[in-house]
């Protein structure tokens, strides 16, 4: 008789406790309120803004300069042994990455290869913003002894031999001039093409497109419950849209989140060192060869430094995050699932400090993070005229 | 090549961020964010802010610090806020303040001192605690002073003197260990990283030369630099070597090793101006088999403390008297201003171009004003500014460009590259009057 309120009392509790996890277990995220409306429209490849001018590229939005670089990205006789493109490593299938952890050309390059997708929007390229311009960025793996290695002269020999190209040069920038000047000139066409390479709406697009048209079978029909889930940590609890935020899903800013070193190779430092050599590059903003009489650089005028940056990488965009393996600066992450168990643990930076803090997300939530990651997966698009 | 003196690596107990904060002088984020800031006058604005830093894990740490700071000293504070309940991390804390004096260095920032200053009363009560705390010191010392890296721990700080030149130095495994840092002591022959994070920024501008040589020496543990200089082919034994360079931000240098073994490094930085070249030499081990019994030792002697403190009730009592007493202290000084100022500033912002959005430079139009209402011209300002929560600062480096009149000026540059908690602190210098006033903004 003693026992019975212990019995009683022992069953409600567990009563108690198995409704509450019934509950919680069943509670499924239907729908989403105006704030999370707003989050994921900001987020949506619909609310891109228009592609923002290069003052420093008189040519970029020149549908021949846009021509003639499509043809110079792709040609593969600007490298030491003929066979190296632009396309060798950013393959337009491959989301204009190359699916390895270093770029492989002549040698081997320093760095993972990034994706040229919307680089267009970025005032930083490269991931430690060493360049502050699309063309000033193309002039570079020309003469990288690991990339292409070639030099500006044969560069422009190819150009000036070439009939087709010299007769396209000179329509867009006239007769030869100083060698620099006719370098820098080839990098802007190339830009021109690049500043086309765009992402597609992906399926997230889509969802969200169905989320603001309060369209909830359609939404359904797009995405499984894991991936409305995902969606949810995405935004909320896992943090990401602190830097994957906006509609290419990345705030192009610097960032150490503490990745390990690549093997054999001590830590790389990243932005400490891009933004003393973009400060002092001849085809900056600043320099001699940018098309803009003004000189506005209000990036690299305001430009951060300091120990802050070191082992600070620009945030990629996820646009297609699942083709784009492997990951991080120096490839080092090999799958999505290895890079969101690194952020969930975030670990001491080697050097510098890892500005992530550990999510202390379970197994289940990041499988749905993962899931919701794998939706934004669409080709990307360019000029193929 | 001429040595003056030398110095040796060894391994500090205590928090990571304080030493190296005292260190890097704010340098880094946590220069900014780290400390409560009590060195300046504060606005409104900032008293207001004040309470958003005090929940921010940042700042409690910070005040944790503070407290454990007056611990250090001997006093009979025994509020422990920051380490009832985390004996471990107390007794960790104590080892560091011992240290400190032991070097000869008091590095603690300046709040601290203070704090701990106006309640120096010794008093019976802490006697047993402290004794047992020195004990400890004492056992865990033998493994400090030899650079054994006998207290390598994960939330120890390792430190490297090249005489009077500091720098935190680490070392990783990471194919064997991942993100594991050591002092000294490798469990591998393995990839080894060693880095070096320099608290004196004089080591930014100097050479440094990185050598590793086989321990030829005899002497073990206690090889110093003039064993090291008795060596006849130093380049016989010399199993890696970075010969001297300016490395500006952090020093790195990548090793394997082919196999175990007891090896020395010597670290030598030469200075630019007088050519001295200092010197630090540290022993160590690679593929060394463990920490035999004084883990468990200390272990044991924190049990006896825990129980020590349980059974006589002074941990309650602690809680129950001095918390709130020292938590009114400490909010006291922290409260203070510690410069007279003749007026206040009043600091009000717009955004000309409309309200602030993430990744879009922009510019602000900053309205001063004293605490009178006057608008203040010809001021100097400086503007930083960063996400306390995430510890980093602004994307770019905002400065006044313009003073547009009648106590406006123009700031030019801002960015916020993440939507949440912003603070911007916003420094005005008037005839010869300065304050610091922070503006916070969520986005």
């Amino acid at each position: 008789m003693r026992t019975r309120p212990i019995t009683v009392a022992a069953l409600a509790i567990t009563i108690a406790t198995v409704i509450w996890l019934v509950a919680r277990w069943d509670h499924q995220p239907r729908g989403w309120s105006e704030e999370g409306i707003a989050v994921l429209e900001s987020l949506w490849l619909e609310s891109l803004p228009d592609l923002p001018p290069d003052p420093t590229n008189a040519v970029a939005d020149d549908p021949r300069a846009v021509e003639l670089g499509r043809r110079l990205f792709f040609d593969t006789r600007f490298s030491a042994n003929g066979s190296i493109s632009c396309a060798t490593c950013h393959q337009p299938e491959r989301h204009f990455t190359d699916g390895l952890p270093k770029g492989v050309a002549i040698g081997m390059s320093k760095r993972n290869t990034p994706s040229i997708v919307g680089t267009a929007y970025s005032p930083w390229l490269y991931w430690d913003g060493r360049r502050d311009s699309q063309w000033s960025q193309a002039l570079s793996p020309l003469e990288d002894p690991n990339e292409h290695a070639v030099n500006r002269l044969t560069t422009i020999a190819i150009v000036v031999e070439d009939e087709d190209y010299w007769r396209m040069y000179k329509a867009l920038f006239g007769e030869a001039s100083s060698v620099d000047t006719m370098f820098s000139n080839i990098g802007k066409a190339i830009a021109a093409f690049e500043r086309t390479i765009m992402p597609t709406p992906s399926r997230f697009d889509r969802y969200v497109e169905a989320v603001v048209a309060g369209d909830e079978a359609q939404q359904t029909a797009l995405f499984t419950d894991a991936e409305v889930r995902g969606l949810r940590l995405f935004i909320g609890e896992a943090s990401c849209t602190q830097c994957h935020n906006g509609p290419l899903l990345t705030n192009n800013e610097f960032h150490n989140t503490g990745l390990i070193n690549f093997e054999g190779e001590v830590p790389d430092k990243g932005r400490v060192v891009g933004i003393r050599e973009v400060l002092e590059q001849p085809f900056n903003c600043r320099g001699a060869y940018s098309d803009d009489p003004a000189r506005e650089c209000a990036e690299l005028d305001f430009a951060r430094t300091g120990p802050e940056l070191i082992g600070a990488f620009r945030t990629p965009s996820l646009r297609n995050i699942e083709n784009t393996a492997p990951y991080g600066h120096k490839g080092q992450v090999a799958t999505l699932a290895d890079m969101l168990a690194h952020y969930n643990e975030a670990p001491d930076a080697m050097i510098g400090h890892n500005e992530a803090k550990p999510l202390g997300l379970g197994k289940r939530e990041l499988a749905y993070l993962e899931a919701f990651l794998r939706t934004l997966a669409a080709p990307s698009s360019f000029s193929e005229r | 090549m001429q040595y003056d003196g030398y110095g040796q690596v060894f391994a500090m107990t205590g928090n990571k961020r304080d030493a190296i904060d005292d260190g890097m002088q704010g340098k880094g984020h946590r220069g900014q964010y780290g400390h409560c800031e009590v060195g300046r006058s504060r606005s409104n604005v900032q008293d207001t802010l004040h309470n958003q830093r005090e929940r921010d894990p940042g700042c409690q740490e910070s005040n944790r610090e503070q407290a454990a700071c007056l611990d250090r000293i001997g006093n009979n504070v025994h509020t422990n806020d920051p380490c009832h309940g985390d004996d471990d991390e107390c007794i960790q804390t104590m080892s560091d303040c011992t240290i400190s004096p032991a070097e000869g260095v008091d590095e603690r920032p300046q709040q601290q001192r203070e704090c701990a200053e106006q309640k120096i009363h010794v008093k019976n009560s802490l006697m047993i605690r402290s004794g047992l705390a020195l004990l400890i010191f004492l056992l865990a010392m033998p493994s400090v002073a030899l650079a054994h890296g006998g207290v390598v721990e994960e939330d120890d700080i390792c430190v490297i003197k090249v005489n009077y030149l500091r720098a935190h130095f680490k070392v990783y495994q990471p194919r064997v260990s991942g993100h594991e840092q050591f002092c000294e002591d490798l469990p591998a022959a393995a990839e080894s990283v060693f880095v070096m994070e320099y608290m004196h920024d004089a080591l930014q501008t100097m050479p440094i030369d990185f050598r590793i040589i086989r321990d030829v020496t005899g002497k073990g543990r206690f090889a110093r630099m003039e064993h090291v200089a008795a060596i006849k082919d130093l380049d016989a034994v010399t199993v890696f070597h970075k010969s001297a360079m300016q490395e500006p931000d952090v020093f790195t240098v990548a090793h394997t090793f082919a196999k175990e073994g007891d090896f020395i490094g010597v670290v030598s930085a030469q200075h630019p101006e007088t050519g001295v070249v200092y010197a630090a030499v540290f022993p160590f081990e690679v593929g060394f088999t463990g920490w035999g019994y004084w883990p468990a030792l200390i272990a044991l002697l924190v049990l006896v403390q825990v129980h020590y403190l349980v059974m006589s009730g002074r941990l309650r009592r602690w809680f129950g008297k001095s918390a709130p007493a020292l938590l009114l202290l400490c909010v006291a000084a922290l409260h203070m201003p510690q410069v007279a100022q003749a007026s206040d500033f009043v600091v009000t912002y717009s955004t000309p171009d409309g309200p602030p959005e993430i990744n879009r430079m922009h510019s602000w139009v900053l309205h001063v004003e004293t605490a009178q209402g006057a608008p203040v011209e010809g001021a100097e300002i400086d503007v930083d500014g960063g996400m306390p929560a995430h510890d980093h600062g602004l994307p770019t480096k905002p400065r006044v460009t313009e003073e547009l009149g009648g106590g406006d000026y123009r700031l030019d540059g801002v960015r916020f590259h993440m939507s949440g908690y912003w603070e911007m602190v916003i420094t005005i210098r008037s005839d010869d009057s300065e304050q610091t006033l922070v503006v916070s903004l969520t986005l």
